[in-house]
């Protein structure tokens, strides 16, 4: 038997070992601030940063649907062109609600990495030459969609979810047409009013110190956060929307609104729980995808179920989605409740075990709430009544179906 | 036993592998194998929702479960489930064998397929083949099986890769009754597979191939040649196919250049795969050296960002190399690499020849 506990900090050293590249000397006095979260982690072999900017595509202009999403790849496009490929990776996400720019970088570079992704993302020049190159690609991303039904379905459910009028239940893509015109300075502006340093939020995730990422990162998160105000529930109603199409498949959409007050860590069981419930090990023919998540809409949290099913048991999956929500408010029995809280909070560490994940977990905490979770205690606080009454917490869903065949309602939906 | 304690993240990482020497009858049936495990493991593992990968690597079967650290006991438990003596279920076996049939079959039905199995016959002559052909797939039974699994599942034989703050005791003792005993038998079996013929591969372009045996996996000069080779070939976008790749055959790591053309530019094909090696020799310059290197750095230290992929690294390392420090010293080594010890090496593999397979319409 050999013990090499030393070995991965033995491969760290190896990375330092290369011709040190000179840090920028930091002036900044140590400070604090709200909006950085930093998860240190002495092993890992890389450095994972998340900067998230509390502005999506509900920000975008009316006129120009897609700006956002365009700033987005833009900015990481500029950013890319002046990161070393060999020891950074730039990844971008732009959502409703926010953006997270998504750096993977060396340890002994990461400083450096930061120092490139501020300037390109809060101050560098925003070239004609990136714009076009990600107008481009986010272009071609539209061409073998057009048409096509499962994109009718999102459109309508995000309507449901956030209502027709609201821009936050707009696509974030935005429109062929609206990006083909975006004018670069219309981008500029966009950048002007919602990127700001102070109401960022950023996450640190990687061999580093609390101090050392504070200095580096200052005046991120600096506050105060604009964080979103969470009303009460989205809707005390529910509803069954059907869409009668002539297609092949059938997309059911059921949303269930929760009140901003329930803890995010039991809204996330019981996403879980029903994403479990609804996934059976032996796979159902009938059905092609199961996918439970959490939308925070600007009045608050909704849990959806997203199915897509063949039209001839589409009914029958509308009843199963509604009876596995009923199903969690009885589950109240410890020995049973045990084992599933050890399968959540499985899930949770290993997608934290991804240093990437982590660190967009951690600065989405910060922008959303204003703290970050211990997740581990989190979980192991949450007992079996605590998920059945989080369940029973929820109101009515709005279940929107479409496919071929619908019929009159099925599906009690109001309860 | 390789413990790397210092990743972090409330979770740990069991990655254990079994080295496998297949006879010629048996050949596939480690991957067979495998599968089986791999699937007790994954019931196993699904009550508490634990991260489990099988692969048959070039040196045996690797298992990796990753949970949290509370959860040590049930994660031993998945892996003394997934090397256990394979249970009889002829539905579980026939649905194993059947999906090792499509793999083996992709190999052989395709031009691509045949060109690799050739030159890494010639280049490793050898080493045994670890893909079955279909005759000898069918007289793969459960016997088969078991007595490969009782030769090859040997608690001593086998090597561990923990990333997590257990202590070596406690791993030691949880994993105490693993695998086979030592009762059971211990040749490799020398029974051949039934000769069969050869049905041919439907090829409309010609295939040709050269490959050189590269040295060890701790020496990082195999990988940094393969990609300075790989970036030209793609700057000079060529009007025909071409590959460069690294096979782990047997003991023995394979660097090899392929390409794939239609009749009248087969010579010009030949030509540059040829020809690849001596022009990297004579272009190797520290401008193209010094990003290939960065580059190959950070996808190691990405790869090892998770602790699984950190368990994987260091495992494959050590089950290519028998030595625990193979990954570091693989790391160590890119920062002593130049374009002058990248021109020794290069005079190195041409002097040891290479070997050539062209498969043709």
């Amino acid at each position: 038997m050999r013990a090499l506990a030393a070995l991965a900090s033995a491969l760290l050293t190896a990375a330092a070992a290369r011709p040190a590249v000179a840090q920028a000397p930091t002036l900044t006095p140590p400070v604090t601030a709200p909006g950085i979260g930093v998860m240190p982690r002495p092993g890992s072999t890389l450095v994972a940063l998340t900067l998230v900017i509390p502005a999506g595509s509900a920000d975008d202009p009316d006129t120009i649907p897609g700006s956002a999403r365009l700033l987005g790849e833009a900015v990481a496009h500029a950013a890319r062109g002046r990161l070393d490929p060999s020891s950074a990776r730039l990844d971008v996400r732009v959502e409703r609600g926010w953006t997270a720019y998504m750096l993977l970088t060396a340890p002994d570079l990461w400083v450096h990495s930061w120092g490139v992704l501020e300037d390109a993302v809060f101050r560098g020049s925003l070239a004609d030459t990136a714009i076009e190159a990600a107008r481009a690609a986010l272009i071609e991303g539209f061409a073998f969609d057009a048409g096509a039904p499962v994109r009718e379905f999102q459109r309508e459910l995000y309507y449901v979810l956030g209502g027709a009028m609201d821009p936050w239940s707009r696509d974030p893509r935005g429109t062929r047409a609206a990006l083909r015109k975006a004018e670069p300075a219309a981008l500029k502006e966009f950048r002007e009013r919602h990127y700001n340093l102070a109401q960022a939020t950023a996450a640190v995730v990687g061999p580093v110190t609390e101090q050392e990422v504070h200095e580096a990162l200052a005046p991120v998160g600096a506050g105060p956060l604009a964080r979103p105000a969470s009303a009460g529930p989205v809707w005390k109603r529910g509803d069954r929307l059907p869409l009668e199409r002539d297609v092949t498949n059938a997309w059911i959409g059921a949303a269930f609104p929760a009140h901003g007050d329930l803890p995010r860590t039991q809204l996330e069981f019981v996403a879980h729980q029903l994403q479990e419930s609804l996934s059976p090990a032996l796979p159902d023919p009938g059905v092609f995808s199961v996918f439970v998540h959490i939308e925070d809409t600007p009045t608050g949290p909704v849990v959806v179920v997203e199915v897509a099913v063949m039209p001839e048991v589409s009914k029958t999956w509308e009843k199963r989605i509604l009876a596995a929500v009923d199903g969690l408010k009885d589950e109240t029995e410890e020995p049973f409740f045990r084992w599933q809280r050890r399968r959540f909070q499985s899930a949770a560490l290993l997608r934290e075990g991804q240093p990437k994940e982590a660190a967009l977990r951690v600065a989405l905490d910060l922008s959303r709430d204003g703290r970050v979770r211990s997740l581990l205690e989190e979980v192991e606080a949450i007992g079996p009544r605590d998920l059945a009454a989080a369940t029973a917490g929820l109101e009515a869903p709005r279940v929107l179906v479409m496919g071929p065949g619908l019929g009159a309602g099925s599906t009690d939906s109001g309860r | 036993m390789i413990r790397l304690s210092t990743h972090s993240s409330e979770l740990t990482t069991l990655r254990l592998s079994i080295p496998v020497q297949e006879g010629l009858a048996e050949a596939s049936a480690a991957q067979i194998l495998m599968l089986l495990g791999l699937e007790r493991a994954r019931a196993a593992a699904a009550a508490i929702g634990a991260r489990v990968e099988g692969i048959r690597t070039p040196w045996g079967i690797a298992y990796t479960v990753t949970g949290p650290t509370a959860d040590f006991d049930h994660l031993a438990y998945v892996l003394r489930e997934a090397v256990a003596e394979p249970r009889f279920d002829r539905i579980e076996f026939e649905r194993a064998r059947s999906r090792v049939r499509g793999e083996a079959q992709r190999e052989r039905e395709t031009a691509s397929g045949r060109l690799a199995a050739e030159l890494r016959a010639a280049a490793a002559p050898e080493a045994l083949p670890s893909v079955g052909t279909p005759a000898s797939l069918n007289m793969i039974s459960m016997v088969t099986l078991r007595y490969l699994w009782g030769r090859t599942h040997r608690r001593e034989e086998m090597s561990l890769v923990l990333v997590g703050p257990e202590p070596v005791e406690l791993v030691l003792a949880s994993l105490r009754n693993i695998g086979a005993g030592e009762e059971t038998p211990i040749a490799v079996s020398t029974a051949r597979p039934p000769a069969e013929p050869d049905e041919g591969a439907e090829v409309l372009r010609n295939w040709y191939g050269t490959a050189w045996v590269a040295g060890d996996a701790r020496d990082p000069h195999g990988e940094v040649v393969a990609s300075l080779i790989a970036r030209r070939l793609r700057e000079e976008e060529p009007a025909f196919e071409t590959s460069v790749q690294l096979w782990y055959v047997g003991s023995v790591r394979v660097l090899a250049v392929t390409g794939a053309a239609y009749g009248e530019a087969a010579p010009v094909m030949r030509r540059r795969v040829d020809r690849v090696l001596d022009e990297a020799a004579e272009s190797v310059g520290r401008d193209e050296v010094a990003p290939t290197l960065a580059a190959l750095r950070f996808d190691f230290l990405s790869g090892a960002s998770t602790p699984w992929g950190l368990a994987g690294l260091v495992g494959r390392y050590h089950d290519a190399t028998r030595d625990p420090y193979a990954a570091y010293q693989y790391v160590a080594a890119l920062d002593e690499i130049t374009p002058e010890t990248i021109g020794r090496y290069i005079q190195e593999l041409a002097r040891s020849g290479p070997v050539r397979a062209e498969v043709a319409p």
